[in-house]
C-alpha cells in the first residue's frame, strides 16, 4: 500500500478510531485524544507496521488498543505508586466516568453507564460488534482473543448488558 | 497461577465450549433482541463523531524528530540511573563493611583452644629433646608404652 493511499485510509478511519480509542480510555477525552496521537505517531515512526495479514481497521483497532493499555499502565503507575507514596492521598475512582463526556444525550448517557458496569472485555467486545459493526471474529482479532472466548465475551455481555438496562429503565419509570 | 493466567485459562477453556456451540451463531447478529442494542450503540456514535478531532497526520510528522529524541533522551536516562543506582549500592556495602583493627588481628593470633592439652600425648617431653651422650637420664619416671593395655586379657 502506498504511503498516500494509507494515510488516506487511516484519515477515513479517524472518527471511527477515535470512537474505539474513547472506548478504550473510558471516555475520557483528553486520555483518548492523547491515546490516538501515540498510535499515529508510531505508524509514522514505523514502530507499529501494517504486514496486511489482516485489515486496516482491525490492525489500527489493534494499535490503538495496545497504546491505550500502555498508557494505562502508566497512569496506574504514576496515580497509585508515586501518588500514594508522596502525597498519602486516597487513589482517585478508577471507574470509568462516562459523566465526562459531557454532551452525550440522556440516552447516551444511560448506555455508557450501564456498559460501564460490565467487564472490560465484554465492553470492548460489545462495543467492536455493535458501534464499531465489526464481526465477533473481527473483534476477536482486535483482541488477539480466539473466536470462542469474544462470542463468549459477546453473549454475556449482551445478556447482563439487557439485565442492567431494563433495571435502570424500572427504575427510572417507578420515579 | 496468577490472574492473568487465570483469566486466559478461562478464555480458553470457554473458547473450547462455544466454537462447538455457536457455530451457527451470525457474526452480525442481527437477530430482533439485538436491534434494539445495536441502535443504542449506533446513536451513541453518531454523538460521538460529531465531537472527533480533526486528523491531522502532517502535524504530527514535524512532531517525529523530537518524539525520537524523547525516547533517545527516556533511554539514556533509564541507562543512567541505572548505573547510578549500581554505583551508590555498591559504594554503600563498601562502606558498610567494618574494618579489622591491629590489636583485633594479633588476638586471633595469639588464640588458644581452650581443648589444647588434650592433644598433649604422655612421654611428648622426652620425644621432644634430644639426649646427650654421656649424661644420665632417668627413664624409670616416664611410663612404659604396654603399660597402659598390661590389664588387657589376649
Amino acid at each position: 500500500m502506498k504511503q498516500t493511499d494509507f494515510q488516506g485510509e487511516l484519515g477515513r478511519l479517524h472518527p471511527a478510531s477515535f470512537g474505539w480509542a474513547l472506548w478504550c480510555c473510558d471516555h475520557r477525552r483528553e486520555e483518548a485524544e492523547e491515546v490516538l496521537q501515540t498510535a499515529y505517531l508510531k505508524v509514522l515512526d514505523g514502530a507499529a507496521s501494517f504486514d496486511g495479514k489482516s485489515s486496516l481497521r482491525t490492525w489500527f483497532f489493534g494499535v490503538i488498543r495496545h497504546t491505550a493499555r500502555e498508557q494505562r499502565r502508566r497512569r496506574w503507575v504514576r496515580d497509585e505508586l508515586l501518588g500514594r507514596w508522596l502525597a498519602m492521598q486516597p487513589n482517585p475512582p478508577s471507574t470509568p466516568t462516562p459523566e465526562t463526556s459531557a454532551s452525550a444525550s440522556e440516552t447516551g448517557r444511560a448506555l455508557l453507564q450501564s456498559v460501564a458496569k460490565l467487564p472490560r472485555r465484554q465492553r470492548e467486545v460489545l462495543h467492536l460488534v455493535f458501534y464499531q459493526d465489526l464481526t465477533v471474529e473481527e473483534a476477536s482479532r482486535v483482541l488477539t482473543i480466539s473466536l470462542g472466548t469474544a462470542r463468549t465475551h459477546f453473549e454475556r455481555g449482551k445478556r447482563r448488558l439487557r439485565d442492567i438496562l431494563s433495571q435502570t429503565e424500572d427504575k427510572h419509570d417507578r420515579q | 497461577m496468577t490472574g492473568n493466567e487465570n483469566d486466559k485459562e478461562t478464555d480458553r477453556r470457554d473458547g473450547e465450549l462455544n466454537n462447538g456451540e455457536l457455530n451457527n451463531h451470525d457474526e452480525r447478529n442481527n437477530s430482533d433482541d439485538d436491534k434494539d442494542l445495536r441502535a443504542r450503540f449506533m446513536a451513541l456514535r453518531m454523538e460521538e463523531e460529531t465531537q472527533t478531532p480533526e486528523f491531522t497526520l502532517s502535524s504530527m510528522r514535524r512532531q517525529l524528530p523530537a518524539r525520537r529524541l524523547a525516547t533517545v533522551f527516556a533511554r539514556f536516562g533509564v541507562v543512567a540511573v541505572s548505573l547510578a543506582a549500581i554505583l551508590v549500592t555498591v559504594l554503600w556495602l563498601k562502606s558498610g563493611t567494618p574494618r579489622r583493627q591491629p590489636s583485633q588481628v594479633a588476638s586471633v593470633i595469639a588464640w588458644r583452644s581452650p581443648t589444647d592439652f588434650l592433644l598433649e600425648t604422655p612421654g611428648q617431653g622426652l620425644l621432644q629433646t634430644v639426649p646427650a651422650i654421656g649424661e644420665w637420664h632417668d627413664y624409670s619416671k616416664v611410663a612404659e608404652p604396654g603399660a597402659m593395655h598390661s590389664k588387657v586379657k589376649k
